[in-house]
């Protein structure tokens, strides 16, 4: 019970406040998902502004709590803040405490969750005004900055499994935000049911946790890590790698992303890019104390993560949508992140995820802001010479090209990726020897395309000719600046958010490496027996590779047109593959689908219709006719006679128990 | 010394009693008697203020000092016989939130059948809560006896107080007749268990069979005792009034008796059972005693509600099999045992009377409690259909709602004490039971409505059923506030 | 009497058994609700009677009280069952309780 004294005594510490990060959103979102029904029910009026206002000051408000809360934990990083809020589940063999903890890991990432999350709260303002959803859509939104924080803030698995699926919730709520159409309202689904099946192995992953240690606290995890053995390991890790792979886009699991396009372009922005995607990233990094145990584990992860990130450039080399370009290239950044992190260097694979946050929402809101200036129109065949038109928003859009494509040293993604190649390649594979050299050669390849491909998406949408529809043309204008500023905030963001992880190699202080460093183990290898002087010259091969890559692309779309048509040409049946996305889709619709699909109408029409319902039912509904005549029988409505059965009874209950 | 503290509730019970019995004389015959109702709802809303309040001194954190003049001791009052530690709060708080809803279901009741007497029947309302919360306290047979049969004769009124209706007159007198019976089956119990030990108070009367051999007589007056409590919370075979009298009596009764009677039904069985007959001569007898009974009603309650068309009738079968669920963890006992017992019954309170209210919006709207009727319940009131919804799955024990943390602790318990037979027959049942809650629920939310007028209801049912729909999710998701508040309320059974 | 046995506490209580099964099968057999409530009545007799031996086997006064109360709650049983018995009658002029199970499965 709480007393006076109490109150008096107690001088609160930074950590008793921890909560209200994630609270903040959440109240957000209950304000405005209050108001919205009210003013559903035309109980009263809300105006829009209103619903922006507490959905953007919640966000804002959160963002400053976690800056302020980072910079006092910056102070002494080694010890975690650690805040119980509540016991969640208590019996006896089972007992989960409800609470959040900001370490160095979580510190990081929240901060910019929070920040890209503002950002992208205000944009959001302009480019859903006048939609009729707007109290509706702040709601989800925040919803989800909530569900997104308390996975980061969890210390338990349960709870990071709670905003989890919360995430996956609201993303379904928000790619089916206009449900009216079909399609959008189909993507929703598409996303959820690959979730579920990522899900399911995430389920796995629990109860085998479970099983082994009994418990799903994270420290008390790392604790007893000794019980896991190499075998039990590596079936968690793929477990929990599943469930990654569905909720981050990777192969196999990754075809909901491009569809999830379908949903808002700020919703594409903060969850198919920036945060929710990278959830999987953060889970297997989290849990680097099990996944160093498991080296097929990780080299399985890295295989896969580079592959994504191949196959996946090489679908948005041909994309003609602005937004599936931007998609596939998320697809393929994860794949990065993946490689980092398969080959435990769970820094690079952070440090990536941050810089990517940054330019991948910012390429995204610019695109959104080119879809907003140009009335709905997403096929960049049909745009072009929009520089001089919406030239804040082009100018966005260029910046976060810089970043991703890194031809730029020292912006944007130029030190995080390039930190992953080193590191893919340093790092020596206990399994196969040859495997670091093949990765590196794989992950160098793919920026080559990832530059090819951006700068295809900037020069058909920037330079050249307009090739759209007249009337459009005419009405071409720049997004209000509740739009372009977010867009050049973050892009100028992008431009410097690599500065705080210059590799040392270089002279740079690698400032996030360092503050990460100590919460990870086993991230520091020794360096494969290639030199670290090697380091330099690797970047200085990236970024001549990311210039040809530019060059290539845009002599053959920027100069020579008939280059790129002889190309799509001479290439015509890569062309066709590569348009058809490598034909996975369908390759799922007549295999797994269709399996499933058959499955289904087996137990559907044999099991459920022939001898469920032919034999089972009517053995239910002969079950309860019977016994239905039974109770007619005692349940006579007779006092005299259930006086009798009680009688009856108790003498049963006395011949019963004095016999014996 | 007489520490009225002990009783405080019961003070406010009565006296609101009184008061609405006074001043109903001041009224026209058919005016609408407003205040008897404030006066009654004050009366509960004080009783359970102050049951607050001595809890707060009890376990020394009452904010107000001056009200806990005797600090933290346990208050007792009549030499001893009434008690009022923390496991006899928990029972009065169910308690007295059960009688609050029902005078909240009966004002709904009464503005669809109209009748002359409301104040005898608010009245009659709290003397019979005020029965039943002193029954809770009881620490000696006589006192335990004299408040069951004011919880219970006042209940036989309640069942009958439509005096012009056929079925409520049946329904009163079968529960009359059977509930004396039943009754004197008890005292009859009581009396040997008197003679044998020759003292009525229950802990003496534990200490002085601690160390008697077992006899066929001893016996006997256990199993009369049961038999005659175990009528009071319908326990099969002693359950045949349960439907009859669910169905004829009016609504607001039919919840009373549901929930508030079988929780003091429960309080008698945990005290006497617990403290008096705790020994080793009769324990396994009894234990098997309720095993049997607590399978029987299972079984028999979860079947016989399957072809139920009536919704009373099926809300009886199901508390049936409900008092089955909860034996299991009764019989287990200890701490673990009696602590589910205690938070299912919290659970059951909300599922149970967030239903009965629900059945009374709506039969005050369309006149008839059958299930047919209830189509597309939900086009009519979205709240109700989601109160039949989240209140029946949770009575059948489905994740994520109470029920399924409330079942999850009774089933461990039996499990941990070695009867898994019983946890398996519950878990089995739970599922039978499955179809006829979702049969309702089918019909509220699927089915087409035959009428599309809207149910309208006032605010004060539309923020209870709200709240009930909270307690119920809350609950399913974060048990524990109230897990802890049920095991002191156990423990302190044990000290 | 005793001058052809004893009458022990023992035989008080035979007989009050024996009365508690007379009560029993009166209120089972007995189609009229007046006769049913006297045997209830007769039950509840035996239980006093019972209750009043003990009393006298342990020289305890409490079994006495017991008595006392048991009558006053006799009474209010009582009470409220001719209560409703009027009721009833009023329904269909008849107190055979046969006739009254229209609440049935």
């Amino acid at each position: 019970m709480l007393k006076l004294e109490h109150f008096q005594n107690i001088t609160y510490t930074h950590s008793d406040w921890l909560w209200l990060i994630a609270a903040l959103p959440l109240l957000g979102a209950f304000l405005n998902g209050f108001l919205t029904l009210l003013s559903a029910r035309k109980v009263l009026t809300v105006k829009p502004w209103v619903n922006a206002l507490i959905a953007c000051g919640a966000s804002i408000a959160s963002f400053i709590v976690s800056w302020e809360m980072f910079l006092s934990f910056k102070k002494a990083p080694d010890s975690p803040w650690v805040q119980d809020l509540f016991n969640w589940v208590e019996s006896a063999a089972f007992h989960v405490n409800f609470s959040f903890e900001l370490n160095a890991l979580s510190g990081v990432m929240v901060v910019f969750i929070t920040f890209v999350a503002s950002l992208i709260h205000l944009y959001s303002i302009g480019y859903m005004k006048n939609d009729e959803g707007f109290g509706r859509y702040f709601t989800y939104l925040n919803l989800f900055l909530f569900s997104m924080l308390v996975l980061v803030l969890g210390q338990d698995l349960l709870v990071l499994f709670l905003g989890w699926e919360g995430v996956g919730f609201c993303s379904y709520l928000l790619i089916g935000f206009w449900f009216d159409d079909v399609a959008k309202a189909e993507a929703g689904k598409k996303a959820i049911i690959v979730n579920r099946i990522g899900d399911a192995g995430f389920v796995a992953g629990l109860l085998m946790v479970f099983a082994l240690a009994g418990t799903f606290n994270f420290n008390e995890l790392l604790a007893h890590k000794q019980v896991f053995t190499e075998t039990t390991a590596t079936l968690i890790c793929l477990f929990f790698f599943i469930g990654a792979a569905g909720k981050s886009a990777q192969i196999p699991l990754y075809i909901w992303l491009p569809d999830a396009m379908a949903g808002p372009t700020p919703v594409s922005a903060l969850i198919h890019a920036a945060t929710m995607v990278t959830a999987g990233v953060y889970l297997v990094a989290r849990l680097d104390f099990i996944y160093v145990l498991a080296p097929w584990a990780s080299t399985l992860i890295a295989v896969i993560g580079v592959l994504t990130a191949l196959f996946a450039a090489t679908i948005a080399l041909v994309q003609t949508d602005i937004k599936k370009v931007l998609a596939y290239s998320t697809v393929s950044q994860l794949g990065y992140m993946f490689l980092g992190v398969g080959v435990t260097s769970y820094e690079s694979g952070i440090f990536h995820l941050i810089t990517h946050g940054f330019f991948k929402a910012c390429l995204f809101l610019a695109a959104g802001s080119v879809i907003h200036s140009l009335r709905g129109e997403q096929d960049i065949r049909k745009m072009g010479g929009l520089l001089k038109h919406i030239p804040m928003t082009s100018l966005g859009f260029l910046l976060g090209w810089i970043a991703i494509a890194g031809i730029l040293p020292t912006c944007g993604g130029f030190f995080s990726k390039d930190e992953i190649l080193w590191r893919a390649l340093a790092t020596p594979n206990p399994i196969f020897p040859l495997l670091p050299e093949v990765l590196y050669v794989i992950a160098l390849f793919t920026s080559f395309l990832t530059a090819f491909y951006m700068t295809r998406l900037i020069v058909m949408v920037f330079f050249g000719d307009y090739r759209g529809d007249r009337e459009v043309y005419e009405h071409l204008h720049e997004s209000p600046r509740i739009m372009t500023w977010p867009v050049l905030a973050l892009g100028i963001g992008s431009m410097f958010i690599g500065w705080i992880g210059v590799p040392t190699a270089i002279g740079g202080a690698d400032e996030l490496g360092k503050f990460l460093d100590p919460l990870f183990h086993l991230s520091t290898l020794d360096a494969n027996g290639v030199s670290p002087k090697l380091e330099p010259i690797l970047m200085l091969l990236s970024f001549l590779v990311a210039w040809a890559g530019v060059a290539l692309a845009w002599y053959a779309y920027g100069f020579k047109h008939s280059v790129s048509k002889n190309l799509a040409q001479t290439f015509s049946g890569v062309k066709k593959v590569l348009e058809g996305k490598y034909y996975v889709d369908e390759f799922y619709q007549h295999t797994v689908v269709a399996f499933v699909k058959a499955i289904a109408r087996w137990v559907s029409q044999w099991l459920i219709e022939g001898l469920f319902v032919g034999r089972l039912v009517e053995l239910g509904v002969q079950a309860v006719t019977r016994t239905a005549q039974a109770a007619k029988q005692v349940q006579s409505g007779l006092v005299r006679a259930y006086l009798a059965y009680i009688a009856a009874g108790a003498a049963l209950l006395i011949y019963l128990f004095l016999h014996s | 010394m007489i520490q009225y503290q002990a009783f405080l509730p019961e003070i406010w019970l009565v006296g609101a009693a009184f008061l609405v019995l006074i001043f109903e004389l001041f009224y026209k015959s058919n005016s609408d008697r407003g205040l008897l109702k404030a006066v009654a709802v004050v009366g509960v809303v004080g009783a359970l203020l102050s049951l607050g309040c001595e809890l707060g001194c009890v376990s020394g954190g009452c904010p107000v000092q001056a009200c806990c003049s005797m600090g933290t001791t346990v208050p007792t009052a009549f030499g001893g016989f009434l008690k009022t530690d923390a496991l006899a709060a928990f029972f009065k708080l169910i308690i007295l939130l059960a009688t609050l809803l029902t005078l909240l279901i009966s004002f709904r009741y009464f503005k669809a059948n109209p009748t002359f007497y409301v104040a005898e029947f608010i009245a009659i309302i709290l003397f019979s809560a005020a029965g039943a919360s002193v029954l809770t306290s009881a620490q000696e047979i006589i006192t335990l006896y004299v408040a069951l049969e004011t919880l219970t004769i006042s209940s036989y009124l309640l069942a009958a107080f439509m005096k012009k209706d056929k079925s409520s007159n049946e329904a009163g007198m079968k529960y009359l007749l059977l509930g004396a019976f039943s009754s004197a089956l008890l005292l009859f119990g009581f009396s040997y268990l008197y003679g044998f030990t020759g003292t009525t108070v229950i802990a003496d009367i534990g200490k002085a069979l601690a160390t008697q051999v077992s006899s066929p007589l001893l016996t006997l007056a256990v199993i009369m005792i049961v038999a005659g409590l175990a009528f009071k919370i319908s326990l099969a075979p002693f359950h045949m009034w349960t439907p009859d009298v669910y169905e004829g009596s009016p609504t607001p009764v039919t919840a009373f008796l549901s929930v508030a009677s079988k929780t003091a039904g429960f309080a008698a069985f945990v005290r006497l059972f617990w403290v008096g007959l705790s020994v080793p001569a009769l324990q396994p007898t009894w234990i098997g005693l309720f095993a049997v009974l607590a399978v029987l009603s299972i079984i028999l309650g979860n079947l016989e509600a399957l072809p139920q068309r009536n919704i009373k009738r099926l809300m009886a079968y199901s508390s049936i099999a409900q008092a089955g669920y909860i034996s299991a963890g009764f019989l287990a006992g200890g701490q673990l045992g009696l602590t589910a017992v205690l938070f299912y019954l919290f659970v059951y309170l909300f599922a149970n009377m967030s239903v009965f209210l629900a059945i009374a919006i709506v039969n005050g709207k369309t006149g008839t409690d059958q299930i047919e009727d209830y189509a597309g319940i939900w086009k009519r009131s979205p709240l109700i259909g989601v109160v039949l919804l989240v209140g029946l799955l949770s009575l059948a024990g489905v994740p994520p709602f109470a029920g399924f943390s409330g079942k999850w602790y009774l089933f461990g318990a039996a499990i941990s004490k070695g009867y898994t037979w019983i946890a398996l027959v519950g878990m089995i049942f739970s599922v039978v039971s499955l179809y006829y809650y979702l049969q309702v629920a089918r019909q509220a939310l699927v089915s087409e409505p035959k009428d599309p007028s809207p149910i309208e209801m006032n605010w004060v049912e539309r923020a209870v059923l709200v709240i009930s729909v909270v307690f119920i999710v809350t609950l399913g998701f974060w048990p524990t506030p109230v897990m802890q508040m049920a095991q002191t309320a156990a423990s302190s059974l044990f000290n | 009497m005793d001058i052809l046995f004893p009458i022990t506490p023992t035989h008080y209580l035979a007989l009050s058994a024996i009365l508690f099964g007379i009560g029993t099968a009166g209120v089972l057999s007995r189609k009229n609700i007046f006769v049913s409530l006297m045997s209830l009545e007769l039950m509840l007799n035996a239980v006093n009677l019972s209750f009043i031996t003990f009393a006298r086997i342990h020289g305890d006064l409490t079994g006495q009280v017991i008595v006392l109360f048991v009558v006053a709650v006799a009474a209010a049983e009582a009470c409220v069952g001719l209560a409703i018995v009027i009721a009833l009658f009023r329904l269909k002029e008849n107190v055979n309780v046969d006739l009254f199970n229209e609440l049935k499965d």
